[in-house]
């Protein structure tokens, strides 16, 4: 039995084990497949429809979850994560560890080694120059998820080389930092390759870092991202564009990759069809054949869920998609008796809180700073929001949970427990008395705003923390809405905002994730502290943490997270819960707290 | 002959001309606009500036001005789109406006065959109940904007008589393929063209109820001619003259309709694309599609003027 | 009678376009014949059907008008409109239809008659598009050629090349013709027979010599002091008939043209005065009559032709007499066609 089939038997849905186990029998071989055979429909086609057009599937540059819920089924990694979010082998014959040696006792060097039959979807066989090339161009392109690579020896360099580009003013157009690089990396330019980054044979990979990472296994994994392997010489045909492009036969171009699916046809804004790579080097095989995507407006999602009770759709929430069934529309699926069943609520690995301005100083505001004053304003604040009552005014339950363990969702390795966090307390006294401690006359918590972006849940949790304050501090917060998302998000990125809506969505399942992006130096280097806290306390630790395999680093990342708390630089809201619609005869088709479970886990059952 | 050829040459330069003037100032208000494509909690710092070079916007903005159009003159390309990053927009916004075309062109059928029959129809039939009726007709449909009669026309077909249409106008479903179906279409169009219709209607009316009173229609009746070839042939024809010089505000209303129709049936036109690539900041197909409209109004409004020829030969340029 | 000239003379707004458009039932709305009878080959066009009609229009009795531009579709080819004409009527063969348009035009004394069949109205001259209707009204071999004031909108020089035209054409076809004119010199030019029209009657008519030299009724008489002379004294003034037309809704009682008469009686303001033969072939319809005022009441020297003037008769008490000064109304009303 494969490594992969491995990760099918820990299926948590019952349904989906019902597919997993009819993909054993089938895996395994011999008569008694027939018996499955005839549960299966004669098409096996996926139809689903999503709301927002990929930005682009080029794993060098994806930076969204829309771009890698799909992407992924296209693209491996060197190992993956399993439906419970465990790490397994996928083009790597294992996942290196200091108990197989493929982890160097001072942890710097990772020695592994590859499966010998992989095949990218157009025929060429995939080998050790593949990795080599995908890690060093994913550096040079320094897409949002370079850092994910960042402990490499030689990444600093190359990053250094390749963010040089050619002179601004100049006329070349847009094609040519792409295009630059790629021409480097065929000609084998040293100053793209990472030092730490080398090809023993054509089936080994020896990656050598600058630092010890505790976490860099499970960032190497996220898939449709900077750990994908892509093959170079489609990328080459063109660079800007190859990931739109479908794959046909006999053409060098297209979204090719290693992975059981590929491009087939690809209308931009309208429509994407995969297909199953026939004869493809992995195992089990795809039971589908064909997945039908369609792109549709987010208000077309009504329609939408009427056409998918029609059977027209399979399901509804792939894609990175699964926020976008409304309330009433969740309450319409649960009040037929025929589709209540078909409702999958999956928690998302997405947190949503305040954050106070605490450490930008050119912005101001009455919480800025470590002083008891501004600590116990932000206190105040923080105790004077009720999060369940939140969670049930504004999500009714089903679109989120309040979040009392701290900012690390649910299901993650990191999450504090339930009611774990002392910033998820309710306690309007408290609050008021805090208030009235530091701030007696009410003139520094005069004119308050909290900023947000518009859309979903966004609004009516804005108006409910202004009431939420109201009623309980008696402090008038103005609110200030912005429609623009891209534009409040550089806003808040830059530390412009005294109180603003922030939130993240996990990528990959490590606390590093949440405390090196968010807080500290290094999102403060990145140009991504919105609060500004930066606490050599915090950044020291972090910095230990960082280096240290897991299992020791948890205690110290827990550490980070009550440094977080302690100094009040958040208010904790909610944990998002996703909603998707699936018919009970597409087997296998689920969610966990990341990411959608694969096509090639699915089939379409009789109905 | 040749000073029409002269005159729609002149006409072309100054179409050109205009096109230049407008996509420089959409690209620069576009370009000032806060905001960009890019921006997500992930893509931020460094990240970002390796994008906005990529896509040479850290260059200012004459110069990427210059880029663009040089772009179009030599490879006749738009651009590329920044929201689905690096894909050509050339390809999407001919698909988008063929798409459009095909809607404002069933409008403007709509529009011109019902407002000229109605408009006839009114003026033949005078102070009778056929022409106060179809005058009221007209009156609600040039005050009457075409978003109403689209949300109307949804409430109607997509919702009471979803049954009876056998849910193939379902809305806000969006249409099947590129192109939808016929039935899909009919909606839309006839929102988009009943509003000026109405114009039409009544610009028709009035013409028709002047030239009837004309000499040469009396020299047709005098001739023995029957009263249907007196009304389409002679009346008719003349009456058009008037309703020609209407033709080109009336498509100029239907390219700018659509925008709003577009995006109230889901129609994936240029229309939508425009809306929409302002709400993901995607400068380049702004810019395009606006372009695209600019070429679409300036040559629309010389078909008008030489439609003017066509029907009146005392018109030459 | 066929082959006939009619000339229907009378100053403008007494009713003389609107009698020939009543005879092809081409009265606009709202106006309508309310009664009498317009007899034709022993039927009455009055009571005709309207497609009976339609048949007899262009093909028996054709019409040309006043103003040959706005007479003439200004979008359709001048060949089209001749031909439109021919096809509306099954009298013509189809298949000689384009043939004869262009002869019609050649006819006319049209120059490059075929290329000028493709030419519109607007390339036309003045003269050349009352050619062109004058072609189109023949175009069918009418019985009766009705022409409204066929030369008014023309130049003088103009007219009378379009007035030789008619009269070569009447004794070329045989086509009577019915010109309608407010200008008796045109009449004299042309015409064998007149009929001298007032307020919408008849109030002479008679052959064109005998009404020139002796004119009975006291409204022809005056018309024709009208008429500039060329052998005139220059000093003399160019004499106007004092006063309008009767507004044809309210019209005087007893005889219509009392108000305006110089030699009216007592019995003018009672009695209307219906024809009578006051010469051979000749009638009138007056109480007085011109012979009576030349022998008593001096009208070969007279030169007060105010109302009464000559007779010294003035309207009875309570009928207002309805002369107004022409220069207050000059933009008053548009004159009834």
């Amino acid at each position: 039995m494969s490594d992969r089939l491995i990760g099918k038997l820990r299926f948590w849905q019952p349904l989906a084990l019902m597919g997993a186990l009819s993909l054993v029998v089938a895996a395994c071989g011999g008569g008694t497949t027939s018996n499955n055979q005839g549960s299966l429909a004669a098409s096996q086609v996926l139809k689903f429809p999503v709301y927002q057009s990929a930005g682009t599937f080029d794993p060098g540059e994806a930076d969204a979850e829309v771009d890698t819920e799909i992407s992924q089924n296209v693209f491996d990694n060197l190992w993956r994560f399993d439906d419970k979010l465990n790490l397994i082998p996928d083009l790597a014959t294992e996942v290196p560890s200091s108990s197989n040696g493929g982890i160097s006792s001072d942890g710097l060097t990772y020695t592994i080694h590859l499966k010998s039959n992989v095949k990218f979807n157009n025929g060429d066989s995939f080998s050790s120059k593949d990795v080599v090339y995908s890690f060093n161009r994913a550096v040079a392109l320094q897409g949002a998820y370079a850092s994910n690579l960042s402990a490499i020896d030689g990444f600093s360099a190359v990053k250094k080389a390749a963010g040089s580009p050619p002179s601004s003013k100049s006329s070349a157009g847009t094609t040519s930092f792409r295009k630059t690089i790629e021409d480097k990396l065929a000609a084998n330019d040293p100053s793209l390759q990472m030092k730490g980054l080398t090809a023993p044979d054509a089936n080994t990979v020896k990656i050598t870092l600058a630092s010890a990472c505790g976490w860099c296994l499970t960032a190497w994994s996220l898939q449709g991202s900077t750990g994908s392997i892509v093959n170079q010489k489609t990328v080459q045909t063109d660079p800007e564009n190859w990931w739109s492009k479908p794959v046909t036969p006999g053409s060098e171009g297209g979204m090719v990759g290693t992975g059981a699916f590929y491009l087939s046809a690809f209308t931009a804004k309208q429509s994407m069809t995969f297909k199953s790579v026939s004869n493809w080097w992995g195992t089990p095989k795809p039971t589908l054949k064909e997945i039908d995507i369609a792109i549709h407006d987010p208000s077309a999602i009504a329609g939408d869920v009427t056409a998918w009770e029609q059977g027209s759709y399979d399901l509804i929430g792939y894609g990175g998609n699964s926020s976008n069934l409304t309330y009433p529309l969740i309450q319409g699926i649960k009040g037929n008796a025929r589709f209540a069943k078909e409702l999958i609520t999956q928690p998302k690995g997405r947190t949503t809180w305040v954050s106070f301005n605490v450490g930008n100083t050119g912005t101001g505001g009455p919480f800025l700073g470590s002083s008891a004053a501004a600590k116990g304003l932000r206190m105040a604040f923080a105790l004077a929001v009720n999060k369940q009552d939140l969670a049930t005014t504004v999500c009714h339950n089903t679109q989120c949970q309040a979040a009392t363990g701290g900012l690390i969702t649910k299901g993650l390795v990191g999450y504090l427990g339930d009611n774990q966090d002392p910033l998820a307390q309710f306690d309007a006294t408290k609050a008021k008395q805090l208030l009235q401690q530091y701030d007696p006359s009410g003139n520094l918590t005069k004119n308050l705003k909290y900023s947000y972006n518009t859309g979903g849940l966004n609004d009516p949790v804005a108006s409910y923390l202004q009431s939420a304050w109201q009623t309980n501090l008696g402090v008038k917060v103005n609110l200030d809405p912005s429609s623009d998302a891209s534009q409040f998000i550089s806003n808040r990125l830059s530390g412009k905002y005294v109180m603003a809506r922030d939130g993240w969505q996990f990528d990959y399942n490590h606390p590093q994730d949440w405390f090196d992006n968010l807080w500290g130096s290094l999102a403060t280097d990145a140009g991504a502290n919105t609060s500004g806290y930066n606490d050599p306390a915090y950044n020291a630790l972090l910095k230990q943490a960082d280096q240290q395999p897991i299992d020791q680093a948890l205690p110290q990342y827990k550490q980070l997270a009550k440094l977080l708390s302690d100094n009040v630089v958040y208010i904790p809201l909610y944990y998002s819960v996703a909603n998707f619609a699936i018919h009970s005869y597409a087997k296998g088709a689920g969610s966990n707290t990341q990411a959608d479970f694969y096509w090639d886990e699915i089939s379409i059952a009789q109905h | 002959m040749r000073g029409t050829l002269i005159y729609i040459g002149q006409r072309l330069v100054l179409i050109v001309f205009t096109v230049l003037v407008v996509s420089f100032g959409v690209f620069f208000i576009v370009h000032l606009l806060p905001g960009n494509a890019f921006v997500s909690d992930r893509v931020h710092g460094q990240a970002l500036q390796i994008l906005l070079h990529e896509y040479g916007l850290d260059q200012p903005i004459p110069v990427q001005y210059w880029n663009w159009l040089t772009g179009i003159v030599l490879h006749g390309s738009l651009g590329v789109s920044l929201y689905i990053r690096g894909l050509p927009i050339t390809p999407l916004v001919l698909r988008e406006l063929s798409v459009s075309a095909m809607l404002g062109g069933a409008a403007l059928i709509i529009t011109i065959g019902l407002g000229v029959t109605f408009g006839v129809l009114a003026a033949v039939r005078q102070n009778s109940w056929v022409d106060y009726l179809l005058t009221t007709i007209a009156v609600i449909g040039y005050s009457v904007p075409s978003f109403v009669i689209a949300s109307l026309g949804i409430l109607i077909f997509g919702q009471w008589l979803n049954n009876l249409t056998n849910g193939v106008i379902y809305y806000p479903e969006p249409w099947t393929g590129t192109y939808g179906t016929l039935a899909e279409l009919s909606v839309p169009a006839i929102a988009l063209g009943f509003y000026t219709s109405g114009q039409i209607t009544r610009i028709t009316r009035a013409a028709m109820l002047d030239v009837i009173q004309q000499d040469y229609i009396r020299t047709a009746r005098a001739k023995g001619l029957v009263d249907r070839v007196v009304v389409l042939r002679h009346a008719l024809r003349n009456a058009l003259v008037p309703v020609t010089s209407i033709l080109g505000p009336t498509v100029i209303s239907i390219i700018v309709g659509s925008v709003v129709i577009e995006n109230i049936f889901g129609i994936p036109g240029l229309g939508k694309e425009f809306v929409e690539s302002i709400f993901q900041h995607d400068y380049n197909v702004t810019v395009g599609v606006f372009t695209i409209y600019a070429v679409l109004i300036g040559v629309a409004n010389l078909g008008v003027d030489l439609i003017y020829t066509v029907i009146d030969p005392r018109i030459r340029y | 009678m066929p082959g006939e000239t009619l000339g229907l003379v009378g100053e403008s707004g007494c009713g003389k376009s609107v009698t020939a458009l009543s005879i092809l039932g081409l009265v606009q709305r709202p106006g309508r014949i309310v009664g009498g009878k317009i007899l034709f080959k022993g039927e009455d066009l009055v009571r005709m059907p309207v497609d009976e009609l339609r048949d007899i229009r262009g093909r028996d009795i054709a019409m040309i008008f006043q103003d040959p531009l706005s007479s003439l579709n200004p979008v359709l080819k001048v060949g089209f409109q001749i031909d439109e004409a021919m096809q509306a009527h099954d009298k013509i063969p189809k298949d000689q239809i384009e043939r004869r348009g262009v002869d019609l035009l050649k006819e006319v004394r049209v120059p490059d008659a075929a290329r000028r069949a493709n030419d519109y109205p607007h390339q036309f001259s003045g003269g050349m598009r009352q050619r062109a209707m004058i072609a189109m009204g023949l175009s069918n071999r009418p019985e009766i050629l009705i022409a409204d004031e066929p030369t008014t909108a023309l130049d003088v020089t103009v007219q009378a090349q379009i007035l030789e035209l008619l009269r070569d054409l009447n004794e070329a076809t045989g086509t009577s013709i019915m010109l309608i004119t407010h200008n008796l010199g045109v009449v004299a030019g042309l015409c064998k027979r007149v009929i001298v029209m007032y307020a919408g009657e008849i109030v002479e008519q008679g052959p064109v010599e005998q009404i020139f030299e002796s004119p009975q009724h006291p409204y022809t008489w005056s018309l024709l002091r009208s008429i500039p002379r060329i052998d005139a004294d220059r000093r003399e003034r160019l004499r106007s008939i004092e006063g309008l037309p009767p507004d044809l809704i309210q019209l005087p009682p007893g005889c219509k043209f009392s108000p305006r008469c110089p030699y009216r009686i007592e019995r003018c303001f009672r009695d209307d005065p219906q024809l009578k033969e006051v010469a051979p072939s000749q009638e009138a319809a007056c109480w007085v009559t011109m012979k009576r005022a030349y022998a008593e009441m001096g009208a070969a020297t007279i030169t007060d032709t105010r109302p009464g003037a000559a007779s010294g008769v003035r309207p009875p008490k309570g009928v207002a007499a309805k002369v107004v000064d022409a220069r207050t109304i000059d933009a008053a009303e548009g004159p009834v066609r």
